[in-house]
């Protein structure tokens, strides 16, 4: 579904952002990428949607190599991966089905299946009876339940998800991974950028750790290490005890969006 | 058709947000295509009026009386036909002085004190001459004036000549003011449209991010553009019109000059100005699409 062939991506002012990175995500795979702040995960998701071009290297999606892929077609390629965002990039001015309903809008679908769409994805997402509700009457958990409706509204083949739990406490986040999960079960592939080691720790599914902009592990079922603390906190860090997480692989405390 | 209710219904909203830069873009162009098209009536005007001229008399030559060394009615007659055979002339009409007191009382029937004191005897008898074409008329002009037979000679020529020089003035005068006044509009439509990429960046950042195709985010913005243009050039063509309206009740008080423009040269013009107008709405918006639109994230 995603391959990156030797992908190298140097910013202006020579910030080498991927080096050489090597990568091939099969249909229907949920991939974490994991790295600290800086590493390069935001990138690749940048690259992935062509909102930056590659430095050196090639990227496949869905068979079609995107770095050669002429500008008027990248929106037809972006039609086919749905994006999360970490600020959800909700329109303040729209309600909760408007938003949803804004991408099947742009894209020319007619109104009669935008709204059975919306009326769908928004049950999927559990905000069926907020659909009349601005995004600022909207916890932060509810906004990226919004977001992410958005960006499945469409039924597209990728979903990229760029820190979609890193504005979210730690329940809502749980939250939103059951449905990310729901999803990726659904067949799209799910490629999450993430910071998070709770969640990859309790989801254990492939983690792509990325440091400096180079992948330095690729692990299916892995785990993500926090870093060790330079200072004892006062307070112990995540995750906390009464969570439904554990980085247990044996303790698959989320819980299963098909049981 | 849902989407293009959608695409007009996203420019509509543009519009409302940005209703205060968007009426100055709309004044731009109505001020700019008002002095345009009030130049081209000015100019049309002067036209139809020298055409009328063109087709009367050019040149009056008063003739001198016996008594002042001129020639009696008989050879003012002959003299006439001498005249006549010119080449550069077309017609000639005689009036003698029981003509001339008959036009002079036409003029001033509304003074009766003043034909009362005036003698019909002491008014000249002239010569109304038309010319093969007006720009011969410095050269007749000459030849009468140099005959010791002529009292006086008038000629429209120079009017015409100013006439036109007005004309070629005031059309300079208009398009300039036109084009520095339309490259303005380009401007300020433009930067509508940038105010609008900026107030809409959110909206436009998803719509790329979701696919939408880049002349469905362009279009709203065109539409904007469109818009503001024609709305300017039909404001400026509805002015120009009711103006040259009230100028031509004027006229039919007037009596001399002519004010009455053909509708045809309106509807043919308004029509030219609407789509110079449309042409300006969009030239702005590209304008400012090309420099905005990229700097939104995509």
């Amino acid at each position: 579904m995603i391959r990156l062939d030797s992908v190298t991506k140097v910013y202006k002012g020579g910030t080498v952002a991927a080096r050489d990175v090597s990568l091939n995500i099969r249909r229907g795979e949920f991939v974490f990428l994991v790295g600290p702040s800086g590493s390069g995960k935001s990138t690749l998701v940048r690259l992935l949607l062509r909102q930056e071009m590659v430095t050196r290297g090639t990227i496949w999606v869905a068979g079609k190599d995107i770095t050669r892929l002429p500008a008027w077609k990248v929106p037809y390629l972006r039609r086919s991966i749905g994006t999360v965002f970490q600020d959800f990039k909700l329109l303040s001015t729209k309600t909760v089905s408007e938003n949803v309903a804004f991408a099947l809008e742009v894209i020319g679908r007619p109104r009669s299946a935008i709204r059975s769409q919306v009326e769908q994805v928004l049950e999927l997402v559990g905000l069926d009876d907020l659909g009349g509700r601005y995004p600022d009457q909207l916890s932060g958990g509810e906004q990226q339940r919004v977001s992410i409706a958005r960006a499945f509204v469409n039924r597209p083949l990728i979903l990229l998800a760029d820190e979609p739990t890193g504005n979210l406490d730690p329940t809502t986040s749980v939250g939103i991974m059951r449905i990310l999960d729901r999803i990726n079960r659904s067949g799209t592939t799910v490629v999450m950028a993430t910071h998070d080691h709770a969640i990859v720790n309790a989801m254990r599914r492939r983690v792509v750790a990325i440091e400096k902009g180079q992948v330095i592990r690729d692990e299916r079922g892995g785990g993500f290490e926090e870093p060790p603390e330079p200072v004892e906190p006062a307070v112990p860090h995540s995750p906390p005890q009464n969570l439904p997480l554990s980085p247990d692989p044996d303790k698959p405390t989320l819980p299963r969006m098909d049981s | 058709m849902g989407r293009m209710i959608f695409l007009i219904g996203e420019s509509l909203v543009n519009l409302r947000r940005n209703a205060l830069v968007a009426t100055g873009a709309i004044l731009a162009v109505f001020i700019s295509l008002t002095l345009a098209f009030g130049a081209l009536v000015v100019n049309e005007l002067l036209r139809l009026n020298t055409i009328g001229w063109q087709q009367g008399t050019h040149i009056i030559a008063f003739l001198k009386d016996p008594d002042q060394g001129g020639l009696d009615a008989a050879a003012q007659v002959t003299y006439r036909d001498q005249v006549m055979a010119w080449e550069e002339v077309e017609t000639v009409h005689y009036v003698d002085k029981a003509g001339a007191y008959e036009e002079f009382k036409e003029i001033f029937a509304s003074r009766p004190e003043l034909i009362e004191v005036t003698d019909p005897l002491k008014l000249p008898a002239s010569l109304r001459i038309e010319l093969a074409s007006i720009d011969l008329y410095r050269d007749v002009q000459f030849r009468l004036s140099a005959d010791p037979v002529v009292r006086e000679v008038r000629s429209f020529g120079e009017q015409i000549e100013q006439l036109s020089t007005i004309s070629r003035v005031l059309n300079v005068l208009g398009w300039g003011l036109s084009l520095v006044l339309g490259l303005s509009a380009i401007i300020l439509i433009s930067n509508t449209i940038s105010l609008a990429i900026y107030a809409r960046r959110n909206e436009v950042s998803v719509m790329k991010l979701v696919g939408a195709s880049n002349w469905f985010i362009r279009v709203p913005f065109l539409l904007e553009g469109l818009i503001e243009g024609v709305v300017g050039a039909v404001m400026a063509v509805l002015t120009v019109w009711l103006a040259a309206r009230n100028l031509n009740s004027l006229g039919e008080t007037i009596q001399l000059i002519t004010l009455n423009i053909p509708a045809r040269f309106f509807f043919r013009w308004g029509v030219v100005l609407v789509l110079f107008g449309a042409t300006v709405g969009v030239a702005g918006s590209l304008l400012g699409l090309s420099r905005h639109l990229r700097e939104v994230d995509s």
